[in-house]
């Protein structure tokens, strides 16, 4: 069963702060350009920036028979799959597999939870009841993205959310991984959608973690995270011979908890090594094979000098590593499937991203090969790394087929 | 390895090697087993969900109901199993959540003023879904991977079926706890639950001699099991996690009565329009 973890990604797409779909996230990159603004989302009035993305809630609206799914977070998934004809390519899933074996499974941490927020201001100032426009199910509840994305693409197969706080959406490459090699289903909708709430913004700054700049991964200065929002989707099918030469795979994914503090990482960052460890093995590869490491690097002092220590400790040789994080924004439940997506672009690119927003590299990390600017070269695997709150680590290691 | 588009293969196998749970009148799994197997009479009685004692003492006072109840059951789960957690990866499962924690958050980002937004940021990290498997992991220092779901009503079936998964995958055996809390109000009033209930299952490709069933799963259209007491009934429907109750109702009469060496099959909840199959051996 262990034998061949090999998975096919025939179809990408994603959706953040630099544009919809994958020729602005493309372009942005190639000239490492920020998406990075000042917050003035809802009533935040915290000094910050965010990766928001153009979803003004009066531009995208969901089919009518899906209207009770509308919420922020189910309005950013529907923009998202509109993208790169991620659609079309779900379609001709659809003619090759029985639509009921093929699975949605989606990471979120922050799902519709916006909606809720808003109506605890709206309460009934007798009976203290919610707003009758508050609609947990198809809104709050942490599974309404995966419900709503398996009706909006009409699948009827197995579906679940993976809401590990900011490694969700890259454990669903797990999960999914797991069920294609077991037979279980055909084809699998993975990704992540996150989107920006008032939970996730005071939260952060409650723990001292957002920056008040745009956030410097790696940097010397840097101060903490920039909150971003992004839907991204890819479709996984088990690896076979028919797949053309040069074609994406996920070749491993490696799983870990630090079992050590809620919101801290493991200071050896033992974690860490031990996700990026099982991946490589998973995919049959040593270290010095990997051509880059699109790091979690979300920019908090801590987080990024354990993940250095982790990178060092696991690579010999110092392949290119960084963070797009300065790009893109933190996009907490979405941002392992977003890493994964960028991984995926520059294996296509043939280019290691440079990390923008990042001025002086922070010489008191543990040594690692990190790229501020971006290095045309062959890239022929990526390892992306996702880590989260309870400790929770996936990293995934990218490929393209022979 | 099996591949390509003929793929076939759709049943996946486990044993169950022991079970946990707390639920109203249902205690822990030896009496549940004598009222679900008809020996006992079942009388519904509401509980405290007790403290934990495994979390160091900074940790305890942080976590709330849904913590301690999910931690309770995978403690017992582990004990009748007598494998070190230490050494077993998990899946959590919840439709619920932390609703008392979300309740205050939520509260407190209702006002206007900035210096009224204030979270407390162990309450924020207690938000994210996956808190238990936080907690149980530094509580047994676990470093095994541990993953959390949720799938609302069908938050049961789907955390069965990734732990069988998972137990196939890496021929280890693992921990499934599914858990849900009762919403205050008024976040009760959008998700009503009728009662508190976790339940933990030690799940292996493997069986050992003190195993109570083998389950074989599989996604189906036919309806969901129903239970013949309407009390069960009842408590099934109140709660998403309480929706494994035909499954453990089998499993007890199986354990307790001659008709050992028979099939049974029943549904569980899953996302409509499927469900999912298990037979039990």
């Amino acid at each position: 069963m262990k034998d061949q973890a090999y998975l096919s990604m025939p179809a990408f797409t994603a959706t953040c702060c630099l544009g919809n779909g994958l020729a602005s996230l493309r372009s942005s990159l190639l000239s490492q350009h920020t998406g990075l603004v000042p917050c003035k989302f809802e009533s935040v009035d915290l000094e910050t920036y965010v990766g928001i993305t153009n979803i003004t809630e009066d531009k995208v609206f969901l089919p009518a028979e899906l209207q009770d799914f509308d919420c922020r977070n189910n309005r950013l998934a529907y923009l998202g799959l509109q993208q790169d004809g991620f659609i079309d390519a779900v379609e001709k899933a659809k003619c090759r597999f029985n639509k009921t074996r093929i699975g949605v499974f989606l990471g979120t941490s922050t799902s519709g939870m916006l909606q809720t927020e808003k109506g605890y201001r709206e309460l009934d100032p007798q009976t203290g009841a919610l707003p009758t426009w508050v609609n947990y199910r198809f809104a709050q509840n942490t599974c309404s993205v995966a419900h709503f994305v398996r009706l909006a693409l009409g699948l009827g197969g197995p579906t679940a959310v993976v809401s590990t706080a900011c490694s969700s959406s890259a454990k669903v490459f797990a999960m999914a991984q797991r069920m294609l090699l077991l037979g279980v289903i055909d084809a699998a909708i993975v990704g992540g959608v996150d989107s920006l709430c008032l939970t996730t913004l005071y939260g952060f700054h409650s723990l001292q973690l957002l920056s008040q700049n745009p956030c410097m991964p790696y940097d010397t200065y840097r101060e903490g995270i920039s909150i971003g929002e992004a839907a991204v989707f890819a479709l996984l099918t088990r690896d076979g011979s028919y797949m053309p030469s040069g074609s994406l795979l996920i070749k491993g994914v490696g799983e870990s908890s630090d079992a050590y503090h809620m919101s801290s990482p493991h200071p050896e960052g033992l974690g860490a090594r031990q996700a990026m460890q099982s991946a490589l093995q998973q995919a049959r590869l040593s270290a010095p094979e990997i051509d880059y490491i699109h790091l979690h690097g979300t920019a908090t002092k801590n987080n990024d000098a354990i993940e250095s220590i982790a990178v060092s400790a696991v690579f010999e040789e110092k392949p290119p590593a960084s963070s797009t994080k300065g790009a893109t924004g933190h996009c907490l439940g979405a941002a392992g499937a977003l890493n994964v997506a960028i991984g995926a672009l520059a294996l296509q690119q043939q280019v290691a991203w440079g990390s923008a927003g990042t001025e002086e590299l922070d010489a008191t990390l543990s040594p690692i090969h990190y790229l501020v600017h971006n290095v045309a070269r062959p890239v022929n695997h990526v390892l992306s790394n996702s880590f989260g709150f309870g400790g929770s680590n996936c990293s995934i290691v990218l490929g393209l087929k022979d | 390895m099996k591949g390509g588009a003929d793929f076939s293969e759709d049943r996946l196998q486990c044993h169950v090697l022991s079970i946990g749970l707390l639920g109203p009148g249902l205690p822990d799994w030896n009496v549940a087993q004598s009222i679900l197997g008809g020996e006992q009479k079942y009388q519904r009685v509401d509980f405290e969900i007790p403290a934990v004692t495994c979390l160091p003492p900074t940790e305890r006072r942080r976590v709330g109901k849904m913590v301690r109840l999910a931690l309770t059951v995978g403690n017992a789960a582990v004990k009748a199993a007598a494998i070190d957690a230490h050494q077993l990866a998990t899946v959590f499962t919840s439709s619920s959540g932390d609703g008392d924690n979300c309740d205050v958050i939520f509260t407190t980002l209702a006002h206007t003023e900035k210096n009224e937004r204030f979270i407390s940021p162990t309450r924020f990290h207690n938000s994210v879904h996956n808190a238990p498997a936080g907690y149980w992991s530094i509580a047994n220092q676990c470093a095994l991977p541990s993953t959390s779901l949720c799938a609302y009503d069908a938050s049961f079936a789907v955390g069965l079926m990734e732990a069988c998964s998972q137990a196939l995958w890496t021929g280890e055996p693992i921990l499934l706890i599914s858990s849900d809390v009762m919403y205050p109000y008024p976040l009760s009033d959008v998700r009503p639950m009728g009662s508190n209930f976790a339940v933990a299952m030690v799940l292996n490709a493997a069986a050992n001699d003190a195993a109570l069933a083998k389950l074989t799963l599989r996604y189906a259209t036919e309806l969901e099991t129903r239970m013949e007491m309407r009390e069960f009934d009842e408590l099934r429907l109140s709660n998403p996690s309480a929706r494994c109750l035909p499954l453990l109702q089998v499993i007890a009469r199986k354990a307790l009565h001659s008709y050992r060496a028979v099939p049974c099959q029943i549904h569980l909840e899953y996302v409509e329009p499927l469900t999912l199959e298990v037979v039990v051996d």
